[in-house]
């Protein structure tokens, strides 16, 4: 592997690698609390809310996110709703990431047993102060690692954006070795992607440790 | 809700659409002669489209808003692709730019993805496809076609140590092409297509036909000849080219199907390029020769 080509390749690379990191942070900072909302939408005791939360969530799982990325930018015009490519891109991920990261929540959530909700009660918490004060902090440190998880899978469908003309590393890499007829270009973009993972995984685990440290201490 | 699924339904037509690029009722169609496609879902993406956004765009609405949007894949050399700096070069970018000139207006490029790119025309994200788009039948039907601007064919390019001799030949190896691309449209329409068609493998992209070249998986790749022959300048001539063809395969520019003024306006700007021989100078500039139609 020839290492002046490599850093011919850099520029280009590094722009597609800036867009990858844009729609990633963007569809993040969104949807983690959007996620949120449709979580307590899908427990509510509220009927409509909670078919509504669930059909949101049935819909955004259940369809591909191609296809999502596709009706969104090429079909909302249809119904008098125009995105450019990026923003279009990045409404998408938002929407679609919430529900995996809805049904994440709820299953952090579920998982605290009942009698806390019983107890709380008894003390008179009203539900809402139970969700917020007692139940919530508990589920930080048990969704943290399938919120990981389904982060790191974000950084590589981030790839699929070029689907909708939006650039990206991948597509970055894709033109260098159609233009070169060298599939160096891929080499160095699987390593960047492991580089951003392997960056996640960090960040991840140290948010872990420090959303479990009254639980270390009781243990 | 009806709202949102008959939305569902066009998107999934026109994905239909392009997905089945390959598809054969363009044969009947062209067949009929009366220039009516027979049922293909591709005239159905089109009419759902056009009624529900019905964008059309004449040459005053392109002097008005002074710039054409033209659709392209930008990872497609020697037409239009990114040089090591990230900037948009190649044939079609530099007579394209030409041509804008002509027309006075500015020639704004857009990158799209090349299965979409009927999606991207029917919806008004873009004015034009021009990359290096071969005239087929089933385009004929869909879109506005310019007059044809490049000479060009389908050619067989074999690899190290293997000599094909024949179109019957073709049948003892192992052959590869791209999908929803114009050489498989033109070996589908080839009578000998029956006798090959199980040694034949689509591919989504000619990149990656060329890597199971290298890996030996594949003796020949069916390719036309303006990228093959780039590709294989890039290789140092690794691969041989077969002394038989599958025939003419002439690149145009497509425009939406009622955009027939815009079209001519734009048949008549690269004809006065080709006058100016500012067409010439650029397809020497990237073939080494000027193969532009006269």
């Amino acid at each position: 592997m020839d290492l002046s080509y490599i850093a011919a390749l850099m520029p280009a690379l590094m722009q597609g690698l800036w867009q990858t990191l844009k729609i990633f942070a963007l569809t993040l900072v969104f949807s983690l609390p959007l996620g949120l909302v449709f979580t307590l939408g899908s427990i509510s005791r509220v009927l409509p809310l909670r078919w509504l939360a669930r059909g949101y969530i049935w819909i955004f799982r259940g369809t591909p996110l191609m296809l999502q990325l596709f009706f969104v930018y090429y079909g909302l015009p249809f119904l008098g709703l125009t995105f450019d490519r990026f923003p279009a891109a990045v409404l998408t991920f938002v929407l679609n990431y919430a529900a995996y990261f809805a049904e994440i929540y709820r299953g952090g959530i579920q998982s605290i047993d009942r009698g806390q909700h019983e107890a709380a009660k008894t003390l008179g918490f009203t539900p809402w102060q139970t969700m917020r004060l007692i139940i919530i902090p508990q589920t930080v440190s048990r969704v943290i690692p399938p919120v990981c998880n389904e982060t790191i899978t974000l950084v590589k469908d981030t790839a699929l954006v070029t689907a909708i003309g939006v650039g990206e590393l991948l597509k970055a890499a894709q033109g260098a070795v159609n233009r070169d007829v060298n599939i160096t270009a891929y080499v160095v973009a699987a390593v960047i992607y492991l580089a951003i993972t392997f960056v996640m995984t960090m960040v991840y685990e140290r948010l872990e440790k420090y959303f479990s440290r009254h639980q270390k201490k009781e243990a | 809700m009806k709202k949102t699924i008959s939305v569902l339904l066009a998107a999934a037509l026109a994905l239909s659409f392009t997905a089945c690029g390959g598809d054969t009722s363009y044969q009947t169609a062209s067949g009929a002669g009366s220039g009516e496609p027979s049922g293909g879902s591709g005239s159905q993406a089109q009419s759902a489209s056009s009624s529900a956004a019905g964008y059309s765009t004449t040459l005053a609405d392109i002097q008005a808003k002074g710039e054409l949007v033209i659709g392209l894949d930008d990872t497609f050399a020697p037409m239009g692709f990114r040089d090591e700096n990230n900037d948009l070069v190649g044939f079609d970018i530099d007579l394209a730019t030409a041509v804008c000139e002509e027309l006075g207006v500015k020639a704004v490029f857009q990158p799209i993805d090349w299965k979409a790119k009927e999606m991207e025309l029917s919806t008004g994200k873009i004015d034009c496809v021009w990359n290096g788009m071969s005239i087929t039948p089933e385009r004929q039907q869909t879109m506005s076609l310019s007059d044809p601007y490049l000479n060009n064919k389908i050619i067989v390019m074999t690899n190290q140590g293997v000599e094909i001799a024949d179109k019957e030949d073709l049948a003892n190896y192992k052959l590869g092409t791209q999908a929803d691309s114009s050489a498989l449209e033109v070996i589908k329409a080839d009578s000998v297509y029956d006798a090959i068609k199980d040694q034949l493998t689509e591919y989504d992209t000619y990149d990656q036909v060329i890597m199971d070249m290298q890996a030996g998986r594949l003796d020949a790749m069916i390719v036309d000849e303006v990228l093959g022959q780039y590709k294989n300048t890039q290789m140092d001539n690794a691969f041989g080219v077969a002394s038989f063809d599958f025939g003419d395969d002439l690149y145009a520019i497509g425009f939406r199907k009622g955009d027939t003024e815009l079209t001519q306006a734009v048949n008549d700007a690269i004809a006065a390029c080709i006058e100016s021989g500012k067409a010439a100078e650029v397809s020497e500039k990237w073939f080494g020769a000027d193969i532009m139609v006269q």
